[in-house]
């Protein structure tokens, strides 16, 4: 069996150029699409907290053992408390606490049944290419700031909306926030879904 | 994190929380007098037979075995939170008895990422192959300037997409994640 240079040099017969009109045909439904990306569930921490409580317990009963084989010396945790109790009664503090625990607990199968965020948006309809929702204020930003007349820029953006608020200097606001507007809506148009664009513009000196 | 260990996490946290709800209303209901087992406030359980327990000879083997236990499920549900594997190499189109073509796909990730930062609207990149979910991709995140294009972003990324479904073959996802650079 022989093997080809392939798995040393991947590239060395490959057309690996960015030339966007290369030759090559281009792919289609037949390609695998990615999965969409997504942050780690929300149960991800409190599971790494439940790993981290769960080698403790291991842990204490392993010491305890060893205690009780009197390989180490000390007082065993787990006996003492077993030892002391005898007798079991409920407590006035039972209702409270237990309401209190009741509700973490409601708050613990929240958290897990939570789905996973997906905080990118897609650029271009194949599935291919993602842009983190937090980096279209950036791209606003830098795109309303090109515009003339405007002197400061502040954008903010979810992967539904874009919200810009500029300053100009023009004595008229409203033909610098319509420029704006215009010049984000194609901006973003490659989105899908091209997020909606809120812009209101004011004349600098103006509060 | 493969989806084994997502479920893992979820069905773990989900039996916590059960648990906790369990209990504290089995408290409260204790409190009240509602448990069946209970139904005064005043009835008291006998924990004789319980503080025996540590005096019997079965008693630090239980516990020896159990805290290992424990340990041994920490540990491997800690390795289930390791960051994706690396794929190995796939086999290409073409392989037959006159030898095996395959492909390594961190090599193809590595490669493709190089190729992408070249194009004028890409600042840099970097490149992967991991199993998402069950799906095998290369996954390339790229920063771009935010004074960017997106359409000359999306046409390069798309060539780069097109390329390495070339190299790779159809059977292996590509994702392109785009980064933002702070506007200058």
């Amino acid at each position: 069996v022989t093997t080809t240079p392939m798995s040393t040099d991947p590239i060395s017969t490959a057309p690996m150029t960015t030339d966007p009109m290369s030759t090559a045909p281009m792919t289609t439904a037949s390609t695998a699409t990615p999965r969409r990306p997504a942050s780690a569930p929300a149960a991800a921490p409190v599971a790494g907290l439940l790993v981290l409580l769960v080698l403790a317990a291991g842990a204490a009963l392993i010491r305890d053992a060893l205690v009780a084989w009197d390989v180490i010396g000390g007082t065993a945790w787990t006996t003492t408390p077993l030892q002391n109790l005898d007798v079991v009664q409920a407590q006035s503090w039972m209702v409270p606490a237990g309401v209190a625990l009741a509700l973490a607990g409601l708050a613990l199968m929240i958290i897990a049944l939570l789905p996973r965020k997906h905080p990118e948006v897609a650029l271009g309809s194949s599935g291919n290419v993602w842009l983190r929702s937090g980096d279209l204020a950036r791209l606003a930003q830098a795109d309303a700031t090109q515009i003339a007349g405007v002197v400061r820029v502040r954008a903010q953006a979810s992967r539904s909306t874009v919200r810009v608020q500029v300053v100009t200097t023009a004595a008229d606001p409203e033909p610098v926030q319509e420029a704006v507007t215009r010049s984000l809506t194609a901006t973003f148009a490659p989105l899908d879904p091209a997020p909606a664009i809120r812009v209101r513009a004011r004349t600098l000196g103006d509060s | 994190m493969t989806r084994a260990a997502t479920a893992f996490d979820r069905s773990a946290v989900l039996l916590v929380g059960l648990v906790l709800v369990a209990s504290g209303l089995a408290a409260a209901g204790w409190q009240l007098g509602r448990l069946p087992v209970a139904s005064q406030p005043s009835q008291q359980f006998s924990t004789g037979q319980l503080a025996q327990w540590p005096d019997q000879a079965w008693w630090p083997v239980t516990l020896a075995v159990t805290g290992v236990i424990l340990v041994l499920l920490a540990l491997r549900w800690l390795l289930a939170h390791r960051p994706a594997r690396r794929l190995p190499a796939v086999t290409l189109d073409g392989t037959d008895e006159s030898g095996r073509l395959r492909a390594d796909l961190s090599a193809v990730a590595q490669a493709a990422a190089t190729a992408l930062a070249g194009d004028l609207s890409i600042r840099s990149a970097r490149g992967r192959a991991l199993d998402d979910r069950g799906r095998r991709t290369i996954e390339l995140t790229a920063t771009i300037a935010a004074e960017s294009r997106l359409p000359a972003v999306e046409q390069a990324t798309t060539a780069i997409a097109r390329q390495v479904h070339e190299l790779a073959g159809p059977d292996v996802a590509v994702r392109i994640r785009c980064h933002s650079a702070r506007p200058a």
